[in-house]
């Protein structure tokens, strides 16, 4: 059982994150991966240039690291990753990596669903896109809690 | 960086006499916001408290002093006192060092 959480503050690759976990899995029949992009538009509609992600100095990481081994005792899987970045975040730009292995897919699948579900209402982040229209925090929505609430 | 002097001014809701034994007054406490609640108020205050002060009294103190953060401190802001998340009748202490939190979204 491998489970790692990183808090990034920098660009990160999902490519060479998926790469790395292939490899590790090499026991393992089935690889599941998501990968969380800024959108360039607000949900109404208007143009984003960034996201910006405020995370805590202590609370961060260990929000990411307790949902990683969560996922982990919850489903038969080998390997949990999680990667997410924090700052500024262009447009396009890769936000997250959450990813799963297992001997069977289905549990890659589950804890993979799992990992974004928990991260999109737990992760301690503070999230506001800023535009050329301005700012404007980003908090979950009902259905993201109702998302949350189907592992409960 | 705001600052908050409560010496003179404040009154919790309910209490009717502003210088009870309870409202000693102790100086200390910080205070941390994050999200938009650091927008509207600032990422750290200190703030002087009254002795057994609940969180649910700091926060309806906070809204008085803040009202733009009035509604802010209420639906769903998280408070922790030590990286731990304590309930509204938790009573905070001079010394502590007070967060509130917004909702927290990842992904």
């Amino acid at each position: 059982m491998s489970v790692r959480a990183r808090l990034e503050a920098g660009p990160f690759d999902p490519s060479a994150e998926l790469a790395r976990l292939v490899e590790a899995a090499s026991n393992d029949g089935a690889v599941v991966s998501f990968v969380g992009l800024a959108r360039p538009q607000s949900k109404d509609g208007a143009n984003v240039d960034r996201l910006v992600l405020e995370h805590h100095p202590r609370l961060t990481l260990k929000s990411l690291e307790d949902i990683a081994v969560e996922a982990a005792e919850r489903f038969d899987v080998s390997q949990v990753r999680v990667v997410h970045r924090c700052g500024e975040i262009g447009a396009g730009e890769p936000i997250v990596f959450a990813a799963a292995a297992s001997a069977h897919r289905r549990a890659a699948f589950e804890a993979a669903d799992y990992l974004m579900d928990r991260l999109k209402t737990e992760a301690v982040f503070w999230k506001r896109e800023e535009g050329p229209a301005g700012a404007s925090w980003i908090e979950p929505t009902e259905a993201d809690y109702a998302d949350r609430g189907r592992w409960e | 960086m705001g600052s908050l002097d409560l010496h003179h001014s404040a009154r919790l809701p309910g209490q009717l006499a502003p210088l009870s034994a309870k409202m000693i007054r102790r100086r200390g406490m910080k205070i941390h916001f994050y999200g938009r609640l650091a927008e509207s108020v600032g990422r750290e205050i200190e703030v002087d408290v009254p002795e057994s002060c609940s969180v649910s009294e700091l926060r309806a103190l906070l809204a008085t002093e803040y009202p733009r953060a009035a509604n802010a401190l209420g639906h769903r802001v998280r408070a922790l006192v030590g990286d731990i998340v304590v309930a509204d009748s938790h009573i905070v202490r001079s010394g502590d060092s007070v967060e509130f939190f917004p909702p927290v979204s990842g992904g």
